[in-house]
C-alpha cells in the first residue's frame, strides 16, 4: 500500500497532473467563497471539460474542486456573515463573531487549518478503513436516517443563542417551511398556493443568503451613517499561534472523524457533519459557555468537520459505487465516462489511478492549507474597506446567487423575503442557524420516519428495534440535556 | 449596401432575431434542463451542448431548472420566447405530469424536436435475495400482497404501476428521492427490490453487488446481454423512460430546421456517442414528426394507467 | 422587548392555525400512505410551534424578559428608513431584470445603493457600479457559465 502511494505521489507532482490540482483547489476556493455557488455546482459545470482529459488528470481537478470549494465557504462565512455554501453555515456562529472583534485574521487562519486537519485525517481514514465505513453506512435504513435526523435537530437547542424559547420557535418556523412542496410519499402540493416554483420546496441557498446575507445587510444599513466604531478600526493581523493551534488538535481530530462518518452515509452531507461538529465540540468544551460570542473552537469544530465529509464522501463511492453526498455523485459520472467501474474491483484494476487520487488528495488538501494561510492578509482587507461600498458588493452576490443555483428569479424573491425575515429576527433577539438547520433536516426527518413507518408496516417498533437508531435518539437526548444543563447553569 | 447592411444590423438589434433566420443562431443557445445540476438528465443535456456548439457555431449554455419532477423547468420551456434561442429537454414526466394535475403543460405546449435517449427499467436484487427470477418477485407478491418492499425512485412509480396493473399484484412502495437514494436502500437489504434505468446501477451491476433479474423491454439490451427480457420470461411489461428536445409552439420553420439538423449531427458525434455507451444510457434518436407519434403513443398509455389506479381507489 | 415578543408570539401562534386550517383540506392523490398520511408531519409542528407561542408569551408575562428595557423604536429606530429604501431598491431590481438584462440592472442597482449610502464623487459613482457589475457578469457567465437573465440587448 505504501508503495502504491508513493508512486501516487509520483503522478501527482508530474506536469500533467499538479497544476490541474493547483487550479482546482484555487477554483474551488473562489467557487466556495462566492455566495451561492457550492462545491456540488462546480463539480457539475467543470464535468465536461474532463470529458477529453486523462482519468487522473480529470479526477483530480474535480477532487481539487471539492475540497476547495467546501473550505472556500468560510472565508465569506467569516468576513461577511454570508455562508459560501451551506456546510459554513455553523462556520458564521463564530467566526463572524471573532471577526467582528477585529480579530478575522485569527478565524480565516484557524479556518484554514481546521479545514487542512479535516481534510487529512478524512483521506487517511478514507485509505485504511473505508470497507469496513461502507459496510457500516450501507446499514443505515429509514429509521437510522429518521433517529440521526433528529439527533441533528436536537443541536438547535444549542445553537438558539441567548433565548432557547425562540430558538426552538425559529426551528419550528423552519421545519414548517421544510414542509411546503410536494408531499414527499403522495405528491400531494403541499401549502404551495398553486405556484409551481414551490413545488420543490424552498431551495436553502436562497433562504441561506436571505437569512444571514441580505438581512445583514439591512441591519448595516441602518448604521451607514454612523461613524465607524474604534474596534472597527482596530484591525488584528495576526494569525493563531502554534501553541493555539495544538490546542485546538484534539478538537479538530475529533470533528474531522465525525465529519469521515456523516460523509459516508449516502445522504448525509458536509452541513449537517458542520452543525453535528459544533454541537460535540460544545458539549465536551470546558469553556462551552463561550460558543457564539466569537471562539476559535466553535470555528475549528465545523471546519474540521466539514472537510471530513470530503474523504468521507468517497468512501462509499470508491468501495460500492454509490454516492456519499451530491458532489460525489457527480464524480461517480465523471469515473464511469473515464471507463472506470466503482466498486470493489476498481481497487485491484485501477489501483494507479485510486492511489494517485488518495495521494492528490493529501497534496489538495496541503495546496489549500497554504492558499488559505497566504490569503488571509489578502482576504481581511475585504472587512477593511468602507461599508458604502462592500454592502452594495455584498447585495449584488446575494442576487447572483441566490439566482445561480436553478437560475431562476422566483428564487430571487424568497431570498428578499428571507432577508426581511431575517432582518426582523435579528431586532427580536432570534437567531437564523436553527431555520438553516431545520430546512436541511426536516425533509429527511420526515420522509424517513414515513418510510420507516411503511416499511414496518404501520408499526412504530423501529423507535425501539434498530440499534443505532437507539444510538441516535440516545444522543439526541444527551445533547438536549446537555444544552438544558448550560441554559440553567448561567 | 454598407447601408443596407447597417439598417439590417440595426433591425435585427431592435425587432430580435427571429425574423432573419438565415443568421440563425446569431448568440447562445439556452438548453434549458429541467433537473438539477449533477442529475442523468443534465449529464446527457450537457454531453449533447458540447457536441451540438460545432454543428451550430454558437455556444450552447445548459441552464438548470429544476422542480415539481420536471414540472417547473419544462413549463418554463415551454412559455419561452418561441425564436430557436430556448430548446427544452424534455422528459417522459411531460408525459405524466397534466394527468396527475402536477403541471398545466402538456406535450401539445411544445414544438417536438427529437427524440435522443430511452432506457428500459431493470428489475435489480441483492445478490443473495431469495428472488432469483421476476417470477418469484411476482408469485411472493400474490401470495401476501403488499409484503414485497419495492424501493421506489419516483412518485408515482410508473415502472411499478406498468407491473402492478399487468400482473394484478401490489407491492408495498417505499418512496425514495431518485436512483442514488434508492440503490444503497436495496444494497443494504432495506428493501427487496427495485427498477431503475441500467445506467444508475451499471457498476453494481457489474461488480456483483446487486443481481438484475430482468429487463422491461422487447428486446435485450446491448449492454448487458445476458439479462433476460420480461417478456421472455413471460411477462410482456415494456416501459422504461426517454428524453428529447422540443422547442416552444411558434418556432419558425427555418429555425426548426437548423436545430433540427446541429442536434441531429451531434447525437451522432463520436463523442457524445461514446458518452452515452459509457454510461450505459441508450441512444435512440428519432426526428421530430416520429418523436410525436413516439410521445401521443406514450402519454395514451400513461393516461390508461392513471385512469385504472383512480378506478382502484 | 415585552412588545415585540407578544408580537412574535401572536404571529407564531397565527402561522400554526394557519398551518392546522391548510392541513385539514389535504387530500388524497394517486399513491396512497394508509399510516402516516400528508397532513400528519405539518399538524404535529403546528401544535408544537402553537404550544410554544403560547410559552413565549408566558414567559414575557411573568417578567422573564423585563431585564431588555429596549422599546419597539428601539429596536426600530428611525434609521430604518434607509433600509426601507434599500429594499426598495431591490425590488424594482428584481422586478427589472427580465427587462433591462444582467448587466445594466446591476449597474443601476449599484448606482442607486451607492447613492442612497450617501456617495456623491461622480468619478465612483459611474466606475463602481459599472466595474461591479461587469466583474460578476465576467465571473458568473463568462467563466461559471452561469446563464443570468437577458433582457432587451442580449445582455
Amino acid at each position: 500500500m505504501v508503495s502504491l502511494l508513493l508512486d501516487g505521489l509520483r503522478t501527482t507532482f508530474s506536469p500533467g497532473i499538479f497544476p490541474f490540482l493547483v487550479i482546482g483547489v484555487t477554483g474551488g476556493i473562489v467557487i466556495g467563497a462566492l455566495p451561492g455557488l457550492t462545491a456540488t455546482m462546480g463539480v457539475a459545470v467543470l464535468l465536461p471539460l474532463t470529458f477529453g482529459m486523462e482519468s487522473t488528470p480529470a479526477l483530480v481537478l474535480l477532487a481539487g474542486i471539492y475540497i476547495g470549494a467546501i473550505y472556500g465557504g468560510s472565508i465569506s462565512a467569516i468576513l461577511l456573515k454570508t455562508p459560501g455554501t451551506p456546510a459554513a453555515a455553523a462556520t458564521v456562529l463564530d467566526g463572524y463573531e471573532l471577526a467582528r472583534k477585529g480579530e478575522a485574521a485569527r478565524a480565516l487562519s484557524v479556518s484554514a487549518i481546521a479545514s487542512f486537519t479535516g481534510g487529512m485525517v478524512s483521506t487517511v481514514m478514507l485509505i485504511t478503513i473505508s470497507p469496513i465505513l461502507a459496510n457500516f453506512a450501507l446499514r443505515f435504513g429509514a429509521p437510522e436516517y429518521f433517529a440521526l435526523a433528529v439527533f441533528g435537530l436536537s443541536i438547535i437547542a444549542s445553537i438558539s443563542g441567548k433565548s432557547p424559547v425562540k430558538g426552538l420557535l425559529a426551528g419550528m418556523f423552519g421545519l414548517l417551511i421544510s414542509t411546503v412542496g410536494l408531499d414527499p410519499v403522495t405528491s400531494f402540493p403541499r401549502f404551495t398556493f398553486g405556484e409551481m416554483n414551490l413545488f420543490n420546496g424552498f431551495a436553502i441557498i436562497p433562504v441561506l443568503i436571505g437569512l444571514f446575507a441580505l438581512a445583514e445587510a439591512f441591519v448595516q444599513m441602518e448604521k451607514i451613517f454612523e461613524p465607524s466604531h474604534a474596534i472597527e478600526t482596530n484591525f488584528k493581523r495576526g494569525m493563531i499561534s502554534l501553541k493555539e493551534t495544538i490546542a485546538l488538535m484534539p478538537t479538530m481530530i475529533k470533528c474531522a472523524l465525525i465529519g469521515t462518518f456523516i460523509g459516508s452515509i449516502p445522504g448525509a452531507g458536509a452541513d449537517i457533519a458542520a452543525f453535528v461538529s459544533y454541537n460535540e465540540a460544545r458539549r465536551s468544551s470546558k469553556n462551552g459557555s463561550e460558543f457564539g460570542t466569537g471562539c476559535l473552537e466553535g470555528i475549528a469544530a465545523p471546519e474540521a468537520g466539514n472537510n471530513g465529509v470530503t474523504g468521507g464522501a468517497m468512501v462509499p463511492l470508491l468501495t460500492l459505487g454509490v454516492p456519499g453526498d451530491a458532489v460525489t455523485a457527480i464524480l461517480l459520472g465523471a469515473l464511469i465516462i473515464q471507463g472506470l467501474q466503482p466498486g470493489p474491483l476498481l481497487f485491484t484494476k485501477n489501483a494507479d489511478i485510486v492511489y494517485g487520487l488518495f495521494a492528490s488528495l493529501f497534496v489538495g488538501n496541503i495546496l489549500m492549507l497554504i492558499i488559505g494561510l497566504l490569503g488571509v492578509r489578502l482576504f481581511c482587507r475585504v472587512v477593511e474597506l468602507p461599508k458604502r461600498f462592500i454592502i452594495p458588493v455584498i447585495i449584488t452576490l446575494s442576487m447572483v446567487g441566490a439566482y445561480s443555483m436553478n437560475n431562476s428569479i422566483f428564487d430571487m424573491w424568497v431570498c428578499v423575503a428571507f432577508g426581511v425575515i431575517g432582518y426582523i429576527m435579528q431586532k427580536a433577539d432570534m437567531p437564523s442557524s436553527p431555520i438553516i438547520l431545520a430546512v436541511i433536516l426536516g425533509p429527511m426527518a420526515e420522509s424517513n420516519l414515513r418510510r420507516a413507518v411503511l416499511m414496518y408496516e404501520g408499526s412504530y417498533s423501529f423507535l425501539w428495534t434498530r440499534p443505532i437508531g437507539v444510538v441516535f435518539l440516545a444522543l439526541a437526548a444527551l445533547s438536549l440535556y446537555s444544552s438544558y444543563r448550560r441554559a440553567h447553569s448561567s | 449596401m454598407k447601408k443596407a447592411a447597417l439598417v439590417l444590423a440595426l433591425a435585427s438589434l431592435i425587432f430580435g432575431n427571429a425574423a432573419f433566420a438565415a443568421d440563425f443562431p446569431a448568440k447562445n443557445i439556452r438548453l434549458l434542463v429541467p433537473f438539477a445540476a449533477g442529475g442523468g438528465t443534465d449529464a446527457v443535456a450537457r454531453a449533447l451542448a458540447a457536441s451540438a456548439e460545432k454543428h451550430l457555431g454558437q455556444p450552447v449554455v445548459v441552464m438548470n431548472k429544476a422542480g415539481g419532477s420536471g414540472a417547473v423547468g419544462m413549463t418554463e420551456g415551454a412559455m419561452a420566447k418561441a425564436d430557436g434561442y430556448t430548446v427544452t429537454m424534455v422528459t417522459r414526466e411531460i408525459a405524466w405530469l397534466p394527468q396527475m394535475g402536477l403541471a398545466q403543460i402538456t406535450p401539445d405546449n411544445f414544438d417536438l424536436l427529437a427524440l435522443i435517449n430511452e432506457d428500459p427499467a431493470i428489475m435489480l436484487v441483492r445478490p443473495d435475495s431469495k428472488f432469483a427470477s421476476v417470477k418469484d418477485v411476482l408469485e411472493a407478491a400474490k401470495a401476501a400482497p403488499g409484503s414485497v418492499k419495492f424501493g421506489s425512485t419516483a412518485k408515482p412509480n410508473f415502472y411499478l404501476l406498468a407491473l402492478e396493473l399487468n400482473q394484478k399484484v401490489k407491492f408495498n412502495q417505499i418512496p425514495y428521492n431518485g436512483a442514488a437514494e434508492a440503490i444503497p436502500a436495496l444494497m443494504g437489504g432495506h428493501v427487496d427490490f427495485t427498477m431503475v434505468n441500467p445506467g444508475e446501477a451499471i457498476s453494481q451491476i457489474k461488480a456483483g453487488q446487486l443481481k438484475p433479474l430482468g429487463v422491461a423491454s422487447d428486446v435485450r439490451m446491448a449492454g448487458l446481454p445476458e439479462v433476460p427480457t420480461m417478456t421472455e420470461q413471460g411477462y410482456p411489461i415494456v416501459t422504461g423512460t426517454w428524453r428529447g428536445l422540443a422547442l416552444p409552439k411558434g418556432t419558425p420553420a427555418d429555425v426548426k430546421a437548423v436545430l433540427a439538423d446541429a442536434f441531429q449531427k451531434a447525437a451522432s458525434e463520436k463523442e457524445f456517442t461514446g458518452f452515452m455507451n459509457g454510461r450505459t444510457l441508450g441512444i435512440r434518436f428519432m426526428k421530430s414528426e416520429e418523436f410525436k407519434t413516439f410521445v401521443d403513443n406514450d402519454v395514451k398509455a400513461l393516461t390508461d394507467i392513471v385512469e385504472e389506479v383512480k378506478k382502484q381507489q | 422587548m415585552k412588545k415585540a415578543n407578544y408580537c412574535i408570539a401572536a404571529a407564531f401562534l397565527l402561522l400554526a392555525a394557519f398551518v392546522l386550517y391548510s392541513a385539514a383540506n389535504f387530500e388524497q392523490t394517486l399513491i396512497q400512505d394508509d399510516y402516516v398520511g400528508a397532513a400528519f408531519f405539518p399538524e404535529l409542528l403546528a401544535w408544537m410551534t402553537g404550544g410554544l407561542a403560547l410559552f413565549l408569551g408566558g414567559l414575557t408575562f411573568r417578567g422573564k424578559f423585563d431585564g431588555d428595557g429596549r422599546t419597539l423604536s428601539d429596536l426600530f429606530p428611525g434609521e430604518i428608513r434607509i433600509a426601507l429604501a434599500g429594499l426598495a431598491v431591490i425590488t424594482l431590481y428584481v422586478l427589472s431584470l427580465d427587462y433591462f438584462g444582467f448587466i445594466l440592472a446591476t449597474a443601476a442597482l449599484n448606482f442607486a445603493l451607492l447613492l442612497l449610502f450617501g456617495v456623491r464623487n461622480p468619478l465612483s459613482l459611474a466606475v463602481f457600479p459599472a466595474a461591479i457589475s461587469l466583474a460578476v457578469y465576467g465571473v458568473f457567465y463568462k467563466l461559471l457559465v452561469v446563464p443570468l437573465p437577458e433582457g432587451l440587448f442580449y445582455f
